[in-house]
């Protein structure tokens, strides 16, 4: 499926027309290198008030504000804020077990169809774009930009993308949080079959460098579910190794086991103030990419 | 352990079955390819020993379930004598066998007596748990051990085979220590098979003290084990003969009728008269025990002859006849030897006037030699015994079957007089002026002094007693005086008695002669005497003798009849004789559990009681115990293997994927 793969399949025209209106926002200002619609942390020439400082020498006289000397009989600069454009940067899991699926569609299917979409609607709001695969290291890196043209290059980049070998997803976010310094919106696709506590370190090294990071975690509904009605061996896809079990013996610890896993890693997201999505991959992605973008809109008010 | 279905058994590796079934199911496991490993990792991990464990409880229980079901279609029929049984192998069993009539008795028409399932559960413990143990057989009714080469002839020897005889187990225990004592085989057992008739037991008998002493001497912890069968079958009665008389051409039978409650009340009895079938009598049995007297008239008959009267066949099959000799009516003599005043009062006693049944004849002491021994039912002496010839002439006479009645000699006993029967005469004692010496106490329960049939008692304590000489010697006091001292002693010697009076019929003694008293004294030893005296004699078969083992058989029931072991018809020479079963063995009363225990106080005793009734029964109990261990394991099985509770929300709370924190 994978080899046959176009552009076409890794969009949905309908998703992407639904959601064209939607732009996607970081919650953190960016250090964009054009203008743009998002919030700077430095001082620019949009129409919003950011606040008044005294003038010191050096600063252009023509953005004195007189009508403050006039009142205060001092020098103030009225300063307004800058607006920057975003760079968003896709990180997708392609170890061996982002490719098990027990329908059509893998999770590492889901995963690439969601970051086509996000790196297609971004680049298309004038932002740019980034994509990172990884297995055991990273194995495809390709910086953020905003030409459209980029966009070739990402769907290539996804549609090469085989799930295979291990996960490395932490040492590749540690390495991606250094490499990547300019702010960034991290998007992070993965089962997160991982340590919860290495996961949360991580993080925070991208909250450390002012990176806004999502997490969206994927499961298959067998995965959840965890409904055999046989004795079954179960392969592990990243090592090989074989486990003859009795699944309904052990059911019940298994979706224990998996609880308190989700719930650690629920709570490394939400302690390194990152957004957190369980997404299981017979959802409509379409839903889910709406329902990311929505959450993601600036509260009225408040940019 | 035996069993009924033994070829089954080889079905037994059938038990592996859910073992191979267990490696198949490994082999069908469908494979997948599996992401989310490190969750079956961690769900497998937390419990793998408890795990395991399970798993193995629940094949052990399978491979136990076909095992018992195998066992259960087995039918396995050792059950309490092997676990009984159980221990380490002794070097010698010294088994004691009780093979009385009773032992006869069988639960069912089909079922064994007693007397072979004691054999058959012998044999089956042997060959289980003694093969190769020396093995010594002490039967109850020949009582002397036997070497046996090994159990599989147990059931084929003579000594296994039914007897008449009574069994004494005091006497066969005491046999079995002796043997004990003698040939220190080692570390040995003994063995006992009986129904514990109390008859047969004697639980009040002296000799278990001496055996329990004896025991204690050997000075091991010995088993003593005792097959105890105790059932008794239902609806069966039994027949005994106590008495024969004959009156011209009327013979007349004693007769006791027993009966169970279950078993009908009236009863056909049949006569047959010299192997011939005569009639036929219906008898009413109201209670539970009915004593008759029946009147056979011999007709035309001339000399003696036999025959046997029979109730129909019933589970308990020794007891259902009784045999009987008679022969030509011959008056019963009485000799007496006296020369004292009570001379005409002890001549009447052997024959009163009117009874031509009765004859006497009249002897001074030294005229005693000439006294006819053979045909003498009762010697009547009063006398001084001064020559060794006549002392041994009236012990043989006595041990032949003959009673005596001793009274004390007129004047002191002149030194150099001998004891008669080892009894002495103490002194004359005179009673104080205007005293007696009251009879205060007798046995009226048997013997001669026994009440009469409408249950009078003898008046002994009206006798006005002025003179007596005591016995001096070993004997059974049947009165006493006030005083303690025996009144009337009563010898047993061989098959008859003698009895001992210590005043006279003298009215310078007593007033003896008034109220003949003396009189069913003399009547019922003549009586006794009456069984071994004339051409036909009426014998329990512990009576027969040692002689009687050339008595040749007439009629008797069994294959190879002994006149001392079997009951039937023999032939003396010219003289006929019936042997009829002991009279102990009618008495139904058992020993209960605790009079055995008390028996063998003090000796490592195990008492194992097999109702013989519920013989099938036992078979069933062993499958049953099987069936309920087929039904444990599997219940276990199904226990261990019900599945955990299913969740009923299985990507509920943190693992609802709408959930999505910021």
């Amino acid at each position: 499926m994978s080899d046959s793969l176009s552009h076409r399949d890794l969009i949905d025209p309908k998703v992407v027309a639904r959601l064209a209106a939607l732009p996607l926002h970081s919650r953190l200002p960016m250090l964009g290198n054009v203008s743009g619609r998002h919030q700077s942390p430095h001082r620019g020439s949009s129409i919003e008030f950011a606040e008044y400082r005294k003038y010191v020498p050096g600063d252009d006289p023509r953005r004195l504000d007189w009508r403050a000397y006039a009142r205060s009989d001092r020098h103030y600069i009225k300063e307004f804020e800058a607006d920057t454009n975003l760079r968003l940067h896709l990180v997708v899991d392609s170890s061996a077990s982002m490719g098990f699926t027990s329908s059509l569609a893998s999770k590492f299917d889901f995963a690439r169809k969601v970051a086509a979409s996000l790196a297609y609607l971004t680049i298309q709001g004038g932002d740019a774009v980034g994509l990172t695969t990884c297995s055991e290291k990273i194995t495809r890196d390709i910086p953020a930009l905003r030409r459209p043209s980029h966009l070739q290059a990402l769907f290539a980049a996804l549609r090469e993308a085989r799930p295979k070998g291990g996960t490395g997803l932490v040492p590749s976010l540690h390495e991606l949080a250094e490499r990547v310094r300019q702010r960034a919106l991290v998007v992070v696709f993965s089962d997160l079959f991982l340590e919860p506590d290495e996961f949360k370190d991580a993080l925070r090294h991208l909250r450390f460098n002012r990176h806004d990071v999502a997490v969206f975690q994927l499961f298959d509904r067998q995965e959840l579910e965890f409904q055999f009605d046989r004795p079954m061996r179960f392969v592990d896809m990243e090592t090989g190794s074989a486990l003859p079990l009795e699944p309904r013996l052990i059911a019940d610890r298994y979706h224990n086991s998996l609880e308190r896993h989700v719930e650690a890693v629920r709570s490394a997201c939400l302690g390194a103030n990152a957004d957190y999505h369980q997404v299981v991959t017979d959802e409509d992605y379409g839903d889910l990419l709406a329902d990311f973008l929505m959450a993601r809109l600036p509260k009225k008010g408040r940019r | 352990m035996s069993f009924l279905q033994p070829a089954l058994l080889f079905a037994l590796p059938l038990a592996l079955l859910p073992v191979l079934v267990h490696l198949l199911n490994k082999r069908r496991h469908r494979t997948i390819k599996w992401a989310a490993m490190m969750f079956l990792v961690k769900a497998t991990r937390e419990d793998r020993g408890r795990r395991r464990l399970r798993h193995f409880l629940i094949l052990a229980c399978r491979v136990l379930a076909v095992a018992a079901l195998v066992f259960l279609l087995s039918r396995p029929l050792a059950g309490g004598w092997l676990a009984w049984t159980g221990g380490n192998r002794p070097e010698a069993i010294v088994l004691i066998l009780d093979r009385s009539p009773s032992m006869e008795a069988r639960p069912s028409t089909e079922s064994l007596s007693k007397r072979e399932l004691a054999v058959e559960r012998w044999q089956s413990a042997i060959s289980d748990f003694a093969s190769g143990t020396r093995l010594v057989l002490i039967d109850s009714a020949i009582g002397e051990p036997i070497e046996l080469v090994g159990a599989e002839a147990l059931a084929d020897l003579p000594q296994t085979s039914p007897s008449d005889r009574a069994a004494d187990l005091p006497a066969l225990f005491e046999r079995a220590l002796e043997y004990l004592e003698t040939n220190r085989p080692g570390r040995s057992e003994i063995w006992i098979a009986s129904d514990l008739q109390a008859s047969n037991w004697l639980a009040a008998d002296g000799r278990w003290g001496a055996a329990r002493r004896a025991y204690a001497e050997l000075g091991q912890d010995m088993p003593v084990r005792v097959l105890a069968l105790t059932g008794e079958p239902g609806g069966s009665h039994s027949l005994r003969l106590s008495g024969i008389h004959r009156d011209g051409p009327d013979l007349f039978l004693d007769l006791e009728i027993r009966r169970s409650a279950d078993a009908p009340e009236r009863l056909p009895l049949e006569l047959t008269l010299d192997g011939e079938s005569v009639t036929v009598e219906e008898v009413a049995v109201g209670q539970s025990v009915l004593e008759v007297r029946r009147r056979i008239d011999l007709g035309e008959r001339e000399g003696g002859g036999y025959g046997r009267l029979s109730l129909p066949a019933d589970l308990t099959p020794a007891d259902n006849t009784v045999w009987f000799a008679y022969g030509e009516a011959a008056p019963r003599l009485t000799s007496v030897v006296s020369e004292s005043p009570a001379r005409p009062v002890l001549e009447l006693l052997g024959a009163p006037p009117g009874l031509d049944t009765r004859r006497v004849e009249v002897f001074s002491s030294t005229e005693a030699h000439r006294i006819p021994w053979d045909e003498t039912h009762l010697v009547v002496w009063q006398a001084p015994l001064n020559e060794p010839a006549l002392a041994d002439a009236l012990r043989e006479h006595v041990e032949s079957g003959g009673s005596l009645l001793v009274l004390p000699p007129d004047e002191d006993t002149e030194p150099g007089a001998l004891p008669l029967l080892g009894m002495g005469w103490a002194a004359v004692e005179a009673a104080p002026l205007e005293e007696t010496f009251p009879i205060a106490s007798w046995d009226g329960s048997s013997g001669v002094l026994a009440n009469f049939r409408d249950g009078r008692p003898m008046a002994l304590d009206r006798l006005q007693i002025i003179r007596r000489r005591l016995v001096d010697g070993e004997g059974t006091a049947l009165a006493r005086y006030a005083d303690g001292s025996p009144a009337v002693v009563r010898l047993r010697e061989g098959l008859g008695e003698a009895v001992f009076l210590t005043s006279l019929p003298d009215r310078r003694w007593s007033d003896l002669g008034r109220y003949n008293d003396l009189l069913p004294i003399a009547e019922r030893l003549l009586d006794g005497a009456s069984r071994y005296r004339g051409d036909a004699l009426n014998l329990e078969a512990r009576q027969a003798g040692a002689g009687a083992n050339s008595w040749a058989a007439v009629v008797s029931d069994h294959d190879t009849p002994r006149a001392d072991l079997h009951a039937g018809i023999y032939r003396d020479g010219a003289r006929v004789v019936a042997v009829n079963p002991d009279a102990a063995e009618y008495d139904p009363l058992l020993l209960e559990r605790e009079e055995t225990e008390a028996i063998f106080e003090g000796m490592n005793m195990r008492l194992f009681e097999e109702r013989v009734v519920r013989e099938q029964n036992l078979a069933t109990e062993i499958w049953r115990t099987f069936a309920l261990a087929v039904v444990l394991f599997l219940l276990i099985e199904a226990l261990l293997s019900l599945p955990p509770r299913r969740r009923t929300t299985t990507t509920g709370g943190s693992l609802n994927p709408s959930s999505a924190a910021s």
